[in-house]
């Protein structure tokens, strides 16, 4: 019985953990990013931010994609993290 | 020609001064071309960073305009340094080898920098996540 209602929880923990913890996918628009360098610039500025999981910054199509934990950060925060290291970033499509 | 205050530098000898002038024009190209993509590479991983480091890659565009003055002053400064005939003024002026180990080292140093800069594109990506601890 009491077995049960423990299984029976940590069953319904384990499908409420995405809710909690949702990961948000961001492609931001890094204009300054025109050098063979900048974007290990920008990924290494946005990757500090606590809850970002994964930078993609992308030289060529000047964007960087960042997946992130939204309990924890929002794409505002990134983006201030990478203007703040010199290169202007603006959100472009948040996917969730 | 009787200017006796720094004969080290022999400031008086116009060849002299002049390989320290296309010395100084190579240094300064070389590192012109390397502000835009270099710079901040090694500004960021030594922790100083601001949004004015966009200001230096805003120079990007004008990178190849500075890689060729570069070479410019630098061919011109080697072929002063290592091939111009040496012009001997009743044996005075060239009894003096005419480039100081400044100006030599400033030329390979600029050399070095704009090699760099030059296949930054290559090396950038071998570098940059060193640096970085990426």
């Amino acid at each position: 019985m009491k077995l049960h209602t423990s299984v029976l929880a940590l069953i319904g923990f384990m499908a409420a953990a995405p809710v909690f913890a949702a990961e948000q996918t961001v492609t931001f628009s890094v204009p300054g990013m025109t050098c063979a360098s900048c974007p290990y610039i920008v990924e290494s500025a946005m990757s500090g931010v606590d809850g970002v999981v994964t930078v993609n910054a992308d030289a060529d199509t000047r964007t960087a994609l960042v997946i992130f934990d939204d309990a924890i950060t929002n794409a505002d925060d990134i983006a201030f993290a990478s203007t703040s290291a010199g290169y202007e970033a603006v959100i472009l499509e948040p996917k969730s | 020609m009787t200017d006796t205050i720094d004969v080290d530098l022999n400031p008086s000898d116009p060849d002299s001064r002049k390989a320290r002038m296309i010395a100084a024009g190579g240094i300064l190209g070389a590192l012109a071309a390397s502000t835009c993509c270099i710079v901040p590479l090694i500004l960021f991983s030594l922790g100083v960073s601001g949004a004015w480091i966009g200001n230096l890659t805003a120079l990007e565009p004008y990178k190849p305009i500075f890689i060729v003055i570069t070479l410019g002053f630098l061919g011109y400064g080697y072929w002063m340094v290592y091939r111009k005939p040496k012009a001997c003024a009743e044996g005075e002026t060239c009894a003096r080898p005419l480039p100081n180990r400044l100006v030599k080292t400033a030329l390979w140093a600029s050399t070095i920098l704009i090699v760099i800069a030059l296949f930054w594109n290559w090396i950038a990506p071998v570098v940059a996540p060193i640096l970085l601890g990426l």
